[in-house]
């Protein structure tokens, strides 16, 4: 551009040109000032962006172990039973022509699944018999049993139940069937009377041993057992009833080790909004572009987990409670170019909003750091928390979830400031230092809830999201600022289940 | 010697340090770059400021093959014209009569320093003073004046004949100062 300038340009621009080729001059110092501080809003900014994007994924990660939750809930645990044979005649209604088509077919494989259906010896030869004639007459397929628990094959029980279904073409055809299905369970419950009703009765439950108590019929209920497609109807010996309802009692206590990743916000607040200011006063002397944001009070959340054991035990069926004890330790990031020097050794510490009074302190005093030169300061607190949750399993099965809510008594360890500088020293409150902001004891709420799978008898996985609240504040009365903070947490749970 | 690459290299992680030493480098020149733009210095250091945080900003960007001068001299020149734009807004250029009362042969500014030959460039109207520049100085043909300003060809034509003329005018009474012709 310039040599076409030179070339085809005439000697009055080129002689500017020229002449201003070096010219130089030199801006107000506080232009550079300016920009930095443009500069650190940014930054601000974008660490604010992060955290916003880690609150969001917190979110939808608690979102979507709830929806998760919700979905399992209802496509698995509480699915209707075994839709009504009045339900499914109505299908039937609509489609009689298929269903007529079918109809050979179905009677055919019914057969098939019938005679797959285990034969009953001695003792139990009349509940068979009972239960054969009903199902020759395409009827209640599901009771049969011996004495060592017999099970029907779930998928046959379904095969044979649509068979019923789909080969009745009218609803009146249907009904019969329903009061045959009714009329076969009262001949079994009249075939284990008459041997002997106080040891054996109708029992469904889940194959899964996990999923108890058992639901048992009585003669005297008149009530026909109607098992779901993960259950199972059994015959079963008063004795061994006894026996599950130990196995049950054995189950009750867990043990489990969690580890969770944490995003933290201290929420640091100063109580008075002329802090800032007295502080900027203080240090005026220094810079009089002191600037609001660097003091830390804002916090981006950093690298942060924590983990525990808990111990629990099953209340009942589903309300369990557990208690424990767990570490963490939360990290957040502020932004600063201040320091506070010893004015006896020199070791200069970075100054927060949370380690500010000791610019009061005759022994330190407040230094500007290279305006240049931007700290990351990280914010790390350790506590001891002793969690006490209650919660409620929503359903009994190999998968399940798992709802908590109590409360964390946190008891604080420390707090280091610290910059990522070798220059400078960390700064560090203990639970006793008289300078030190922080309550020893404080209090969170805590809501969480889990995705649980057994992976056998004994132990089971879990993936957890846990939400932790301040019931009061972080630091002590009296102190400029205040803490309500605030954690997220995304982890795993490996649970014991003692037998 | 500054060590360019490493200083963008630093900008580029956003360390303070090499940003400030990318800042102390250039702003000099960069300054006297808005200086020319601006009728003020006032608003001239706003713009450098803003040409810098842009800088630091979309650093990311700069390839190493091109120079780095003249990426930061199109950034500062870019922020400066957005700067002035609302004045050009405000007051519309418009034709004017192009002027050639003066010899352009043996043209020289040998004796006036870059910083009064500024001084005389912000004396210009904005809309003069731009064109000028943008022609002159950094070697735009009008077309990508008219392009940029989004003003006729024949606009920047007339604007910078105008202040041509001024200046030449402007020159000759310093001249005439400096030798005491106007005693």
């Amino acid at each position: 551009m310039e040599s076409y300038n030179k070339k085809n340009k005439t000697d009055f621009e080129n002689a500017w040109s020229e002449a201003l080729e070096n010219a130089e001059a030199t801006p107000d110092s506080k232009v550079w000032q300016n920009i930095n501080n443009e500069l650190l809003h940014a930054d601000h900014v974008r660490l604010k962006g992060y955290y916003k994007t880690y609150k969001m994924i917190a979110a939808a990660s608690v979102s979507l172990l709830l929806l998760a939750g919700t979905a399992f809930t209802y496509f698995y645990i509480y699915q209707p039973e075994y839709k009504s044979l009045q339900t499914q005649t109505e299908t039937t209604e609509k489609q009689p022509e298929a269903i007529a088509k079918n109809q050979q077919n179905n009677i055919t494989e019914g057969d098939k699944n019938i005679n797959k259906v285990k034969k009953n010896q001695e003792v139990e030869e009349s509940i068979t018999e009972s239960l054969e004639s009903a199902q020759q007459e395409s009827s209640f397929n599901q009771t049969l049993s011996n004495s060592d628990i017999l099970v029907q094959d779930k998928a046959d029980t379904e095969k044979v139940n649509n068979t019923l279904v789909s080969n009745s073409s009218l609803p009146s055809k249907a009904q019969k069937l329903n009061e045959r299905a009714q009329q076969s369970t009262d001949d079994a419950f009249h075939a284990v009377s008459s041997i002997d009703i106080k040891k054996h009765k109708l029992v469904v439950f889940s194959k899964n041993e996990m999923a108890l108590p058992p639901k048992i019929y009585q003669r005297e209920q008149k009530q026909t057992p109607m098992p779901n497609y993960n259950q199972q109807i059994v015959l079963a010996e008063e004795t061994e009833e006894i026996e599950i309802v130990k196995r049950d009692k054995s189950k009750r206590f867990y043990a489990d080790v969690n580890v969770l990743t944490d995003y933290f916000n201290p929420n640091l607040e100063l109580n008075s909004p002329q802090v800032n200011q007295v502080v900027i006063g203080q240090l005026s002397s220094l810079s009089e572009e002191m600037n609001t944001q660097l003091l830390g009070q804002e916090n981006a959340p950093s690298v942060s987990f924590s983990y525990g054991i808990n111990m629990g035990v099953k209340l009942s069926g589903k309300w369990i409670v557990e208690g424990g004890v767990s570490y963490a330790n939360y990290n957040t990031q502020s932004l600063s170019n201040l320091a506070i020097a010893n004015v006896n050794n020199g070791i200069a510490m970075p100054v927060t909003i949370l380690n500010r009074p000791l610019i009061d302190n005759e022994t330190y005093e407040a230094t500007l750091l290279d305006l240049g030169n931007l700290y990351t300061i990280n914010n790390s607190f350790e506590f001891a928390s002793i969690p006490i949750r209650a919660g409620y399993i929503v359903g009994l099965k190999k998968i399940n979830l798992i709802l908590k809510a109590g409360v964390n008594t946190g008891l604080f360890l420390r707090n280091e400031i610290s910059a990522n500088d070798d220059a400078l020293e960390p700064y560090v409150n203990k639970p006793n230092d008289s300078e030190s902001p922080f309550r020893k004891v404080h209090l969170n709420g805590l809501v969480s809830n889990e995705i649980n799978y057994a992976l056998n008898q004994n132990y089971s996985f879990s993936v957890a999201a846990n939400y932790r609240f301040a019931l009061n504040s972080l630091t002590k009365e009296g102190e400029n600022i205040n803490s309500m903070p605030d954690s997220y947490g995304i982890g795993m749970v490996f649970r014991y289940h003692f037998n | 010697m500054v060590d360019e690459a490493n200083l963008v290299k630093g900008c580029k992680k956003n360390n303070r340090k090499s940003q400030q030493a990318l800042y102390d480098h250039y702003c000099k020149k960069m300054f006297a770059v808005c200086l020319r733009y601006c009728r003020k210095a006032e608003d001239a250091e706003d713009v450098l400021q803003e040409a810098f945080v842009k800088v630091f900003t979309k650093i990311s960007s700069f390839r190493s093959e091109s120079s780095l001068y003249y990426w930061i001299k199109k950034i500062v020149i870019n922020t400066a014209l957005n700067y002035q734009r609302s004045k050009l807004y405000l007051y519309p250029m418009v034709d004017v009569n192009e002027l050639h009362y003066l010899s352009e042969k043996e043209f020289t500014l040998n004796n006036i320093h870059y910083n009064d030959l500024i001084k005389l460039l912000q004396s210009l109207p904005d809309g003069c003073r731009i064109i000028f520049n943008l022609y002159a100085i950094e070697g735009f043909q009008h077309k990508e004046i008219a392009e940029m300003l989004s003003i006729s060809v024949g606009t920047s034509k007339s604007q910078y004949s105008r202040a041509k003329f001024l200046l030449k005018e402007k020159i000759l009474n310093t001249e005439k100062v400096l030798h005491g012709k106007l005693q």
